[in-house]
């Protein structure tokens, strides 16, 4: 067998493999369950009514985005996302980095493998940078704290 | 048959998992249910999901499994190193080449690892 087509051989197996692992992980019972009904989160009464905005602008939504209940509902609702994306760049820029790690294990020795490997760490700290960067001069140019 | 396999392994909202896998609703506030379907009496668990924020805490659960494959890729590789190792009777280039692959796992798991810590105390100050 020639070594492009064991690769593949190796790929096709490996994903089979990680296919399997996340139907056993990624599948909580209930979802299979016949006649049940997936849950959405809303389970409390008086839950699914949160508020974005004040007074007349006040919205009532559906799901919680964690608004403040603060001024125009537009601007309360589009800062509660701007939180909510800011609470996971970390997140998102170490799962990143373990990926890139994964990548690094797996190549066999070959400097291209590596060579993306490194660029994908480097280009998960530009990012994180980016995010402090444009954090930092929201919170100058804007006179609350939306971040708090 | 599929909902069978799932409804007989039904899972509790802590407690083991499989092969030491977290389970993608670890962090989630779950309630456990009675299944009505399976074995009698199989409690099932329901995650929930309160608000836009909670999304982050799947991530944090899903890389915890990807900690978990690399380590386990990592294993697989060093073990793949070594038999080419075995095999390279002596060739330099060979050696090298397996030295390498070696060498390759163990930084992939150290960078790997290094992240894990970062992960527990992100999703840690979530709670």
């Amino acid at each position: 067998m020639s070594n492009h087509k064991k690769h593949k051989l190796i790929h096709i197996i490996a994903s089979a493999v990680l296919i399997l692992v996340g139907i056993c992980i990624f599948a909580a019972p209930h979802v299979f369950a016949a006649g049940e009904p997936i849950k959405t989160g809303v389970t409390e009464p008086g839950a699914g009514k949160f508020t974005c905005g004040s007074g007349d602008d006040a919205v009532q939504v559906s799901i919680n985005f964690g608004c403040k209940g603060q001024g125009n509902a537009v601007t309360d609702a589009s800062f509660a996302i701007i939180r909510v994306l800011s609470a996971g760049v970390g997140l998102i820029v170490i799962a990143s980095i373990v990926y890139a790690g994964i990548q690094y294990t797996t190549s066999h020795g070959d400097p291209n493998a590596t060579a993306k490997a490194i660029n994908r760490i480097r280009n998960s700290l530009f990012a994180l940078l980016i995010y402090i960067f444009s954090a930092a001069f929201l919170n100058f140019v804007l006179p609350a704290g939306f971040f708090k | 048959m599929i909902t069978q396999l799932f409804t007989h392994y039904a899972a509790s909202c802590a407690g083991g998992s499989f092969l030491g896998f977290p389970k993608w609703y670890k962090y989630l506030d779950g309630q456990e249910v009675t299944s009505t379907v399976g074995p009698a009496g199989a409690k099932v668990c329901t995650p929930m999901i309160g608000g836009l924020t909670d999304i982050w805490l799947i991530v944090a659960a899903v890389i915890e499994m990807l900690l978990r494959i690399g380590a386990l890729f990592a294993i697989a590789i060093v073990v793949y190193g070594s038999i080419q190792f075995i095999t390279s009777q002596g060739e330099p280039s060979k050696t090298q080449a397996a030295r390498s692959t070696i060498i390759n796992a163990l930084i992939g798991l150290v960078i790997t690892i290094s992240a894990a810590t970062a992960v527990s105390f992100i999703a840690g100050s979530f709670k």
